[in-house]
């Protein structure tokens, strides 16, 4: 089981992914109508630049037609019957000229003037009055521009009717040119109201030369200057009508569907932060189908984990009295001697009172146990420990600490009120009648008691120990409640001052630090999952164990130091290719190494051997109850690193449930007290199944330890457990001892 | 003498009318002539068999040889196999082509039109033809009249008078009388200017010298009807029956002259729809 370092993931809020898709559409739109306008724009030039070309062949073509017309008119002219007349009798030509012209409508109204000549080319009446030209000019025809306006002039020959070749005359007419141009052609390129003429010097004799002094605007076109108006008023409108779908929308968007996921995910973050809040139903109903489904999922959700919650509390509470109570005398058991001695030790540091530590040993009980078997020896236990609670105030706690040895601690007590409960407690058990258990030698139990005052921190750590020296006393001397006295620590030859030198230099050297390794193997597959390291110091003796090695550790309060030491030894055996690829191991981190705000320090040499390797981080219940918040916060960085975390000694703590739904876990372990409660009744068992069942639904893995035989394997593998651990399945070894094929065996 | 018309007739001269419209082009000529005036006479000329009459056809007042109701004579009597000549009236106009407009500047007399009936009458006898029967319209057949009553051609056998007039007959008397009367004043004092008379259907337009008008309503009525009395050859006079140009005593006037007069009913003075067969079938009875 190979875990890689998860990604760092970008996340956007719905807001922003709806602002960025609005602002996007918005750029789209905006670009697309500038586009349009733009192409418009270009559609509207070209057709502007061929309406010009368009416009100025047309005027072209109109001053052709005007010269051809003027030249149809000087033809015509000179065929009429009155122009011969005039040229031949000219008697009345003035008058002819002047008012016959006007009225006859021979010519169109853009002619303003006219002439004849005779045959030498001057003006039949002299001295002439119109505005031609006398003499006849050189050209047949020519533009001119006078006072502002442009005038072309045509000067024609007049034959002989009979004699067709002989000139009689001639005649000479003048017209206005724009006049003319708009009478003689329909202009559909050109703005007829728009031509104008420049003014320009001298006589133009072709269209060409004219063409540049004539002013004039295409035609617009109706149809282009419609659509481009149609086109912007539409995309005005288009974008009133955007705009306020924009507004609408996010208005929609942030009413319908924002602030209720807000709302939700409130709700869903106060559930993992463990603050439950009221349940949504008392919220306003939504709108939308898939969040009112969704918020009704929740409230069910929440509604069911408030249930379940309320189980597992209760639960929880059965499981902690199972697990902080010895099965067989119902005495609080050693996980519950722990537990309060920590918080024992927090309040002493706080308040002067007085503790008294009684420690209690049943005389030559493995005699008893091996004269009269198991069963006798464990009626003497509980009735050893039925005795000796009632003896114990109300309130008192008595502690089996394992075997035949209980303890109690009293507090705010005289050392002479201590003596009086402990020779009390001596009595109830000397004239209790174990006859009636077919025992027939005395039952006896010794006492030793360590008093501490005070606020001394040291004095109350010494007290299990001093405890220990004064249980010694009390086996060695005749009185069989001994109290603490100096000269019992100065004469302690109980402890090895070697073992604790070894341990001491083990701290300092942690090359000295041989970790073993115990299989931890996959129920499905019946394969090695991961190790874990169990700790041994190399001593010139051989090995010390942890019996002997943490009573120092704890003492010396060097768990974090020892964990540094721990993990370098670990990481050792990773470079050497001890522990094999694809599997792992698991380290146990004591409180306060977990605390340490430096934790990532000691760590960061296993980071390379995460991709090949999975590493697991083993905290119990109680280091988790201490520091909780820097707790979980390195929790989280060691998962985000990528390391597994395994909350060992499941059930053993008061709200096991409560840290494994808050706390970023990725497997539990059963610990061999939960193991051995399955067994001990159906009632038990149903509860560590259910609970075991609940722990897997929730998607963890779940790992039993202790299995010790076949019987506990099967029944574990029954329960739902997905690894298993114990002397039955692997002894601790230093390896290579042999080499596990991870997917083999 | 009344015609009245038939409908066999009328069908009958309306084809052969088609006929006629589509072969005339190709029967007759173009001719210009040198007139005495120096200016050159344009006329339409049908030459045929000299058995036959020749029909010399004048245009009425200010037209030409191309107003309807006078091609149509020529049309007609081509067809009936005469030799028809058809002249335009200068008007003082070099080969004039078209109708002269009322306002236009007249300078042309009714004595230099009769000069130049004389010239194509001679022209048609230098042809060999003997045998000249005139046929007018409105004015024409007054200039005719007029032609007759000075030394006319002893070629000239017959006039057939269609819508005979007298100077003037369309306006009222007293206008003449007192236009006449401002006009010889004005000649009088040798006045040329031009003047605007009312003369024939100018009303008010006809923009002349005095002695230009004066040259045409010399010709009064009863100068008319005494040339009528007095003219050398017979002559037959077809008017139109609904010609509203004069009144009833006219044509009174004209039985008193012993000319033989051809009323035909309904017509206009210009003979037009189907009175023109009528008045063609009047013609063609005067030449058998």
């Amino acid at each position: 089981m190979t875990m890689k370092i998860k990604p760092h993931k970008i996340t956007f809020s719905l807001h922003t992914l709806l602002v960025l898709f609005l602002t996007g559409g918005i750029v789209v739109f905006v670009g697309l109508g500038v586009n349009l306008l733009l192409k418009v724009q270009q559609v509207n030039q070209a057709a502007a630049t061929e309406r010009l070309t368009n416009a100025k062949l047309e005027l072209t073509r109109a001053l052709q037609k005007l010269t051809q017309d003027a030249a149809e008119l000087g033809l015509h002219l000179s065929n009429w019957d009155e122009v011969q007349q005039q040229l031949v009798t000219p008697t009345y030509y003035a008058y002819w000229r002047e008012q016959r012209m006007q009225k006859t409508g021979q010519l169109p109204d853009y002619v303003v003037d006219i002439e004849l000549y005779n045959t030498e080319g001057k003006a039949l009446v002299q001295p002439h009055s119109s505005s031609l030209p006398d003499p006849l000019p050189v050209n047949e025809n020519y533009f001119s521009h006078e006072h502002n306006v442009s005038f072309l002039y045509r000067f024609t020959p007049v034959y002989d009717r009979i004699e067709a070749n002989k000139i009689i005359g001639y005649t000479g007419i003048k017209m206005e040119v724009l006049p003319a141009l708009l009478a003689l052609y329909h202009f559909s390129h050109t703005q007829a109201d728009s031509i104008n003429t420049v003014g320009f010097a001298g006589k133009l004799t072709s269209i060409d030369e004219i063409l540049p002094y004539l002013e004039f605007e295409p035609r617009p076109s109706p149809q282009s200057t419609n659509l481009e108006s149609l086109i912007k008023w539409n995309l005005l409108h288009f974008s009133i009508l955007m705009a306020g779908m924009v507004l609408l929308m996010y208005f929609l968007f942030s009413y319908f569907l924002k602030r209720p996921l807000a709302t939700i995910v409130k709700q869903i973050n106060t559930l993992r932060a463990g603050n439950p809040s009221p349940l949504l139903e008392t919220q306003f109903p939504l709108a939308v189908t898939e969040i009112d489904t969704l918020k009704e999922s929740l409230v069910r959700y929440q509604f069911d984990l408030d249930k379940v919650h309320s189980k597992l509390d209760t639960q929880n509470v059965e499981l902690w009295h199972l697990a902080h109570h010895d099965p067989l005398t119902g005495s609080y058991n050693r996980r519950a001697f722990d537990d309060d001695w920590a918080n024992l030790t927090e309040l002493f540091q706080d308040q002067r009172i007085s503790i008294s530590y009684v420690l209690f040993d049943c005389d030559h009980f493995k005699a008893i146990n091996d004269t009269y078997g198991h069963q006798i020896g464990d009626e003497i236990i509980k009735i050893i420990a039925a005795n000796l609670q009632t003896c114990l105030r109300k309130g008192d706690k008595l502690y089996r600490l394992g075997g035949d040895e209980f303890a109690a601690i009293i507090l705010n007590t005289s050392t002479e009120g201590v003596s009086y409960l402990a020779e009390r407690c001596c009595k109830v058990i000397q004239f209790y009648p174990f006859k009636d258990l077919g025992i027939r030698e005395p039952v006896t139990i010794s006492i030793g008691i360590a008093n501490a005052e005070g606020t001394d921190l040291n004095q109350l750590k010494a007290l299990p120990r001093h405890a220990d020296l004064a249980m010694y006393h009390a086996k060695k001397s005749s009185l069989k409640i001994q109290t603490y006295t100096q000269q019992m620590g100065e004469d302690s030859s109980i402890l090895s001052s070697h073992i604790v030198n070894a341990v001491l230099a083990a701290v300092k050297d942690n090359e000295r630090i041989l970790p073993h390794y115990q299989e931890i193997r996959r129920c499905n597959t019946n394969t090695v999952s991961f190790y874990e390291a169990l700790v041994r110091i190399k001593d010139v003796d051989g090995l010390i164990y942890p019996g002997d090695i943490f009573p120092v550790i704890n003492r010396h309060a060097l768990n974090a130091e020892f964990d540094h030491g721990i993990i370098a030894a670990i990481q050792r055996d990773l470079e050497a290719d001890i522990i094999p690829h694809g599997t792992g191991v698991s380290i146990n981190l004591s409180a306060a190494a977990l605390i340490e705000s430096a934790l990532d320090q000691h760590i960061v040499g296993l980071l390379p051997y995460l991709h090949s390797h999975t590493i697991v981080m083993e905290v119990t219940e109680t280091s988790l109850i201490s520091h909780l918040n820097q707790a979980t916060d390195n929790l989280k960085e060691l998962q985000r690193l990528g390391f597994i975390i395994a909350l060992d000694d499941f059930g053993s703590g008061y709200s096991s449930i409560r840290y494994l739904a808050n706390m970023p876990v990725d497997i539990v372990k059963f610990d061999i007290a939960m193991i051995q409660t399955m067994q001990e009744s159906t009632r038990n068992r149903k509860i560590v199944e259910h609970i075991a069942k609940m722990i897997r639904d929730a998607g963890y893995q779940l790992i039993a330890e202790g299995i010790e035989d076949q019987k506990t394997l099967d029944l574990v593998i029954e329960m739902g457990a997905t690894h298993v651990q114990g002397f039955y399945i692997d002894k601790p070894v230093r390896l290579p001892h042999k080499l596990p094929n991870a997917g083999n065996q | 003498m009344i015609i009245l018309p038939s409908f066999r007739g009328l069908l009958l001269k309306g084809f052969f009318l088609l006929i006629l419209l589509i072969s005339l082009p190709l029967g007759a000529d173009t001719v210009r002539e040198k007139l005495p005036s120096g200016r050159y006479g344009v006329a339409t000329y049908h030459q045929a068999e000299l058995s036959k009459p020749t029909i010399l056809v004048l245009h009425g007042f200010l037209t030409t040889h191309n107003f309807n109701t006078v091609m149509g004579i020529v049309d007609l009597l081509a067809e009936n196999g005469n030799t028809v000549l058809a002249p335009t009236m200068t008007l003082g106009i070099n080969a004039r082509q078209g109708g002269l407009p009322c306002d236009a500047i007249h300078t042309h007399t009714l004595e230099e039109d009769l000069e130049e009936i004389r010239f194509w009458i001679e022209w048609l006898n230098n042809r060999g033809h003997q045998h000249i029967v005139l046929t007018g319209h409105s004015s024409g057949s007054l200039e005719l009249l007029a032609y007759l009553n000075k030394n006319p051609h002893p070629a000239v056998k017959k006039l057939i008078a269609t819508s005979l007039v007298y100077a003037d007959g369309f306006n009222p008397a007293a206008l003449v009388e007192q236009q006449i009367a401002a006009a010889q004043q004005k000649h009088s004092l040798g006045d040329r200017s031009l003047q605007s008379y009312t003369l024939s259907y100018c009303r008010g337009n006809f923009l002349a010298p005095a002695y230009v008008y004066l040259s045409y309503t010399a010709w009064t009525r009863e100068r008319v009807l005494t040339a009528l009395q007095q003219s050398p050859v017979p002559v037959t006079i077809i008017m139109g029956g609904k010609d509203e140009r004069f009144q009833d005593s006219w044509v009174q006037g004209l039985r008193q002259t012993g000319a033989e007069v051809i009323i035909i009913p309904g017509a206009s003075h210009f003979f037009d729809s189907h009175h023109e067969f009528d008045l063609h079938d009047a013609i063609l009875s005067q030449l058998e």
